[in-house]
């Protein structure tokens, strides 16, 4: 729910971007007003609840063994958060730093 | 006590996994016929659950860091000053790469809301109308897809 709602966001983003600089600058300059943060604050509430209860999820249904030993629920879950701080840091890193 | 015909909810009022399971269009398929095999076409089900667990995790690993970037950091003025201008955000998204990176990023959790709302409408919302409910929440997811690519490959 929360997800399409940041996909709606992302191809009006795009869209903008595709129209030419100046309806760019202009949906850049809504993201700096406060419906556009309020908007967001919503869906990142809602996302990083997914998160939680996807991985939670997850850590259920999968089971991975290492020989005979089964993999504990807690080591699969800590490998999911370790990925999901990395992908954000790479994700971060393009999306502000790269190309600068 | 559940009337009768009335699905027993799980714990607190939610639907179970196994029950939307169970209530999946694979029941459907059963052969009915006295004694006979009927052959029927393979549903397309799988395919819808391939995409909602595709879209679960994009939305759980990827679009969180997202929405904090270009909704909350950018308006907050923790980001550089040219991090969102013009030049440097046409340039990334001109990427072929990028480009396929953005329509999974946009579509896979459009399919994820699909499947997990068409099952909302059926279990939550107690509405049948089942091959309506389906049109409009592919349709839809579809839909958003299509623009997607539209928008993309206009960059």
């Amino acid at each position: 729910m929360f997800s399409a709602g940041f996909s709606i966001l992302m191809l009006a983003f795009l869209f903008s971007l595709s129209r030419g600089e100046q309806p760019y600058e202009g949906f850049v300059r809504w993201l700096d007003g406060p419906w556009a943060v309020a908007v967001s604050v919503v869906i990142l509430a809602g996302v990083l609840y997914h998160t939680a209860t996807w991985f939670r999820l997850t850590t259920h249904i999968v089971e991975v063994r290492l020989g005979r030993r089964v993999v504990p629920r807690a080591a699969i879950g800590g490998a999911l958060v370790a990925a999901w701080i990395v992908v954000s840091a790479v994700v971060a890193y393009f999306h502000v730093w790269f190309w600068r | 006590m559940t009337s009768e015909g009335e699905r027993p909810a799980g714990p607190g009022g939610q639907v179970s996994l196994g029950e939307v399971l169970e209530t999946s269009d694979r029941l459907e398929i059963l052969p009915r016929g006295r004694g006979r095999l009927r052959l029927r076409l393979p549903s397309p089900e799988p395919f819808a659950w391939a995409l909602f667990s595709a879209g679960g995790f994009v939305a759980a690993l990827l679009v969180p860091v997202h929405v904090a970037i270009l909704g909350i950091a950018f308006a907050a003025g923790w980001l550089p000053d040219d991090a969102f201008s013009y030049q440097r955000i046409h340039r990334l998204a001109n990427n072929p790469l990028a480009k396929l990176y953005l329509l999974a990023l946009i579509a896979l959790p459009l399919f994820h809301w699909a499947h997990r709302f068409r099952f909302a409408i059926h279990h939550q919302f107690g509405i049948g109308l089942k091959r309506l409910v389906a049109v409009g929440c592919y349709g839809s997811a579809l839909a958003g897809t299509a623009v997607a690519v539209w928008i993309l490959v206009r960059i």
